[in-house]
């Protein structure tokens, strides 16, 4: 969950989640309509890898969990500034 | 005797956003706030010398500067307060006048608060995300965009070492793309920069806004590098304005950014950095480094082919600069034998991806750290939660030993955080004097460079100062061309101005005495 809120906070993260499921789904389809065993191999490697990579997106903010624990409550603070140099 | 980093002299140029929440221009709030600092005595209206302006001198004739009592210069720059500190010349100083600089910021907003009769804030980071609604009719949607605006970096470097530009691409491209490990402010920017919507947390929001290898340009079209030729010296010296400085609140990222970057420059100019890394497509590896916050591999391709790791290019780096004190028949200074240790303990940090342990002393971890502990639902709340870390507020204060600090204070930066990791991490730097250098930096130029002059004639003598820059003195009766970074210093000129009484005509004297051909009648 970290992972996805903190690749591209979105401001409804439930519907990215949702949208993350249907890609999944689409996958496996994909997957059992094509015949090659080789390309099933392919397919199953390519998503061993995304797994493994989304346990190591993890892993950072994981390790950063209870590490800056702060009690001040969260301000809108706006900054109305213009680009500059 | 001036060792390898001491002989540089160097400054950080920051644009601060001011902000209140009402409709009024940010250029109203800016200079409201430029004119509480007057009021406040820290700094004084100057006429700005363009005679040694080659190059940017329509856009500096529209500047109406200040000049701080420290020796810096504090003016309105497209609607951001700039300040730029005074020249100095080792990394202790990079910290107290950074610091030095935000209590001058902080101050400023309080005083425009009270001249306008609304909350004033400012801020100090590089990225204001804005919302904007964009389309027609019914495909009219909300999106985040993100302004930028700067923390310029300069250091004096030889002219000679720069006159062939792709020498000075080869050997610098690949230490600007892979120091932001180390010296990345972090921040929240626009998702559509990693095509998706929201926001997303990167390491360097800078980085996301380079088009180029170089460039002229510091609004539009911006290089990695940037060409501006302003020297503020005599012609034998470059000034390398650097356009990717960070706005760094870590007194430990300030200081190695500082040190690293003067060793750096050393090795170049001396030819140890000839073999650099050839990045293939360097602009994207840029962005590639600054995106990866998670699985923190930030692989870099080389032009070879190789593929390779950000870590592996600052370690080039460091054997570069061991190499280059190897060979020398001097001994390394003080804060250069300080600052190659420190380089060194960060790359090795960093080869072990024990990220997490730079909570507090690397600005982009401490603001990731953040982010992950308050679990933000939505990306407004996401760029609250930076935003309030870059909120400069009463706690900045605490670096004078009169601090405000306590529960008022809203800014997720928390100083006392900061400075317990710099002592733990560089304990061979004095941060106990940190508070006594700041008060000295308020109010005081850098007693070992040309600015302790410039301040102390306008302290002592102001009603016949005519006009300042960063490299003449216009008094009333001569132009004194300050070409040397080092002259007039407090060594050279301090006892003649403690002892010169009432009158700027004695110091003339003396400066003319001392540099015959520097004083123009």
């Amino acid at each position: 969950m970290y992972a996805m809120t903190f690749e591209g906070m979105e401001e409804e993260d439930a519907l990215e989640e949702e949208a993350e499921g249907e890609e999944y789904v689409k996958d496996e389809e994909a997957e059992y309509r094509d015949a090659g065993k080789g390309r099933e191999m392919t397919s199953i490697m390519e998503r061993l890898k995304r797994r493994e990579n989304k346990e190591k997106a993890a892993d950072l903010v994981s390790k950063l969990k209870g590490k800056k624990k702060v009690n001040k409550k969260i301000m809108p603070y706006e900054i109305y500034a213009t680009s500059g140099q | 005797m001036h060792w390898c980093t001491e002989s540089k002299i160097r400054g950080i140029e920051q644009e601060y956003p001011v902000s209140a929440n009402t409709d009024l221009n940010p250029s109203l709030l800016v200079n409201a706030a430029i004119q509480g600092l007057k009021r406040r005595a820290l700094s004084r209206a100057v006429v700005w010398d363009l005679a040694t302006e080659v190059s940017q001198e329509l856009h500096e004739s529209r500047i109406i500067s200040s000049y701080g009592n420290n020796g810096s210069r504090i003016y309105n720059d497209m609607g951001h307060l700039e300040i730029s500190t005074p020249s100095y010349n080792n990394p202790f100083d990079a910290v107290a006048y950074d610091k030095a600089s935000e209590i001058y910021a902080f101050t400023a907003s309080k005083e425009a608060s009270v001249a306008l009769k609304k909350e004033v804030f400012v801020h100090k980071n590089n990225v204001a995300n804005v919302r904007v609604t964009e389309g027609v009719l019914k495909r009219k949607q909300k999106a985040i965009k993100t302004n930028t605006y700067a923390t310029h970096g300069n250091i004096i470097t030889l002219r000679d070492a720069c006159k062939d530009w792709s020498r000075v691409e080869k050997a610098l491209i690949p230490w600007f793309i892979t120091r932001i490990l180390f010296t990345g402010s972090g921040d929240v920017v626009s998702g559509r920069f990693i095509g998706k919507e929201g926001v997303k947390f990167v390491i360097s929001p800078r980085a996301m806004f380079v088009l180029r290898k170089s460039s002229l340009s510091t609004t539009v079209d911006r290089g990695i590098l940037n060409t501006r030729d302003q020297a503020h010296a005599a012609r034998r010296y470059w000034r390398l304005h650097d356009i990717h400085y960070e706005a760094l609140r870590t007194e430990y990222a300030i200081f190695l950014r500082d040190i690293a970057q003067a060793l750096v420059i050393c090795a170049f100019e001396a030819g140890y950095l000839n073999n650099a890394p050839d990045i293939e497509d360097p602009v994207n590896a840029f962005k590639r480094i600054s995106v990866d916050t998670q699985e923190c591999e930030w692989k870099v391709r080389l032009k070879s082919g190789e593929m390779t790791d950000a870590v592996a290019i600052l370690r080039y780096y460091i054997e570069a600069i061991e190499n280059m004190q190897e060979d020398s028949v001097e001994e390394a200074g003080k804060w250069d034998m300080v600052g190659l240790k420190a380089l060194k303990s960060v790359v090795e940090k960093l080869e072990s991806r024990r990220i997490e342990d730079f909570v507090d002393g690397v600005d982009w971890v401490t603001k990731l750290a953040l982010l992950v502990n308050y679990e933000p639902k939505t990306y407004s709340e996401g760029i609250s939660v930076c935003n309030q870390y870059a909120l400069l507020d009463g706690s900045v204060m605490n670096y004078t030993g009169k601090g405000k600090g306590g529960k008022k204070n809203n800014s997720l930066y928390n100083p006392k955080d900061s400075i317990a990791f710099a002592e733990a991490e560089l304990p061979e730097v004095d941060w106990g004097s940190l508070t006594e250098r700041v008060n000295y930096a308020l109010n005081n130029a850098p007693e070992d460079t040309r600015n302790f002059f410039t301040a102390e004639m306008l302290k002592r003598y102001g009603s016949e100062v005519k006009g300042v820059s960063w490299s003449t003195l216009v008094l009333k009766e001569a132009k004194v061309m300050l070409d040397e970074p080092f002259m007039l210093n407090k060594e050279e000129i301090g006892a003649e101005m403690a002892e010169a009484g009432g009158s700027g005509s004695r110091i003339l004297a003396v400066v003319k005495e001392l540099y015959p051909n520097k004083v123009i009648y």
